[in-house]
């Protein structure tokens, strides 16, 4: 029996094939499924932000929703990449506002990420969800107020090994953010105030677990922590100062995973946190 | 030939239709399981005639549609039984097999049952060489080499999910 494939059925089956691997080859296949599957993509990995231009990228895939992409090569993280040697964001941000008004997420590596992308990257995608800016630099809590202010459906900003600078804090509501992944140098002080504008969390990763010990600081925390009525995951804790870990006791019993990889912390104090957290399912130490 | 899909004897307040495959095989469905089918359900809101014809889905494939269909119109069988047919359903079928009922579903519109199938061809397809895709899809390689060789070249430099393993 001759039979054809319906579009639709095949974008159904290429729609179960993840990986750009998979997708590659589906569209290798003959110059009608290459159509096909260039309308279809929704996810795109970059590996090289120089390897292609991103006229390139948008006029081969013209409906992308989720776009991943590395900068600087890894030994830029021991400082062997020259200062202003590249792997600047901003062009890519500028094409993408254009061509892609439904992007939803975009995760970038080494790259060098301006106050001025974050602020299009607020203004230009109205459905924007997932903000992962790992290594990344060159931004400051401005750009980042410009997201939380703009992206109304920001679920996760994950800002893990980036440097930015800490200007006045902003102090808008992200009302459906739901992972929330700081870096080392954002201090406790800061903590209470940034999980209060966010009372859907799930996951947060703290900044430096450390201040100087202020009863005010400890009944902030303490008071934040406990509108915290969702959260499951916690990592972070660089530099516990133990004194402050009572402050999140009342999320604790509700706590599934905890990741301390990166903690400082003795062990006395880690038994005394493990066993208030009566639902842990998993540990990583 | 009238295959029943019912176990014993129909009962005068069940309604049930007869489709027929391409091939000219008949098979007696009840009301209730024919119209999880969106296509049929508008013939049969349609027109009279308790008989459909089906021109392009052969009994092979049909017999397993319908088995699908009667399965999931069954109210006696929890979600989790359901469910689990459906697991079973697709397990062990060849890709030949599946791409015919991944077509009957598609025009008969059983659209779960079309996710699944489709879901299975791909779970299949995955880390298969182009060449195998072209040969399993009977599809003739209408590129020249210079534009298959272009186009491979810019896949591996530019996007390439591999690349994310090493840091």
């Amino acid at each position: 029996m001759a039979y054809s494939f319906p579009e639709e059925v095949l974008e159904h089956v290429f729609s179960f094939l993840s990986s750009d691997k998979d997708r590659n080859s589906v569209s290798l296949v003959c110059k009608s499924w290459y159509e096909i599957e260039r309308w279809c993509r929704r996810r795109i990995f970059v590996g090289n932000c120089y390897a292609v231009s991103p006229g390139i990228v948008i006029r081969r895939f013209p409906e992308v929703r989720a776009v991943e992409m590395k900068g600087k090569p890894h030994f830029a993280d021991f400082n062997l990449v020259p200062e202003g040697w590249g792997g600047y964001v901003y062009p890519w941000i500028a094409a993408m506002s254009a061509a892609y008004p439904l992007l939803e997420e975009i995760k970038l590596k080494r790259m060098v990420v301006t106050d001025e992308c974050l602020e299009l990257i607020s203004k230009s995608f109205k459905n924007f969800k997932v903000l992962v800016l790992s290594s990344c630099e060159g931004f400051t809590t401005d750009g980042l107020a410009s997201i939380a202010a703009n992206c109304r459906h920001l679920r996760e900003l994950d800002l893990r090994e980036s440097e930015f600078l800490r200007l006045g804090a902003p102090g808008c509501p992200v009302p459906n953010l739901r992972t929330l992944r700081l870096n080392r140098a954002v201090p406790l002080e800061k903590l209470a105030n940034l999980i209060r504008r966010a009372p859907k969390l799930v996951e947060l990763g703290t900044g430096a677990y450390s201040a100087e010990i202020r009863s005010d600081i400890l009944l902030n925390l303490t008071e934040a922590f406990s509108a915290c009525k969702q959260l499951k995951g916690l990592s972070g804790f660089w530099d516990v100062v133990p004194a402050y870990l009572p402050a999140m006791y009342s999320v604790c019993s509700g706590i599934t995973s905890l990741n301390l990889s990166y903690a400082t912390i003795q062990s006395f104090d880690l038994v005394k946190l493990v066993t208030q957290c009566r639902n842990l399912q998993r540990l990583w130490v | 030939m009238v295959t029943t899909d019912e176990k014993g004897p129909l009962t005068a307040k069940k309604k049930s239709v007869i489709i027929r495959s391409c091939d000219g095989d008949e098979f007696l469905v009840s009301e209730s399981a024919a119209v999880l089918s969106t296509s049929l359900k508008k013939i049969l809101e349609e027109k009279e005639d308790r008989l459909i014809h089906l021109s392009d889905i052969d009994n092979k494939t049909l017999a397993m549609v319908i088995a699908y269909l009667s399965t999931h119109a069954d109210d006696g069988l929890s979600d989790d039984l359901k469910r689990s047919f459906d697991q079973e359903f697709v397990s062990g079928k060849e890709f030949d097999v599946l791409k015919y009922l991944v077509l009957a579903t598609d025009t008969l519109q059983v659209t779960c049952l079309c996710y699944t199938v489709a879901k299975k061809m791909a779970d299949i397809m995955k880390n298969k060489l182009v060449e195998w895709v072209r040969r399993e899809f009977d599809i003739q390689n209408d590129y020249t080499p210079e534009a298959e060789a272009e186009i491979r070249r810019l896949d591996a430099w530019a996007w390439d999910d591999r690349q994310l393993e090493d840091d």
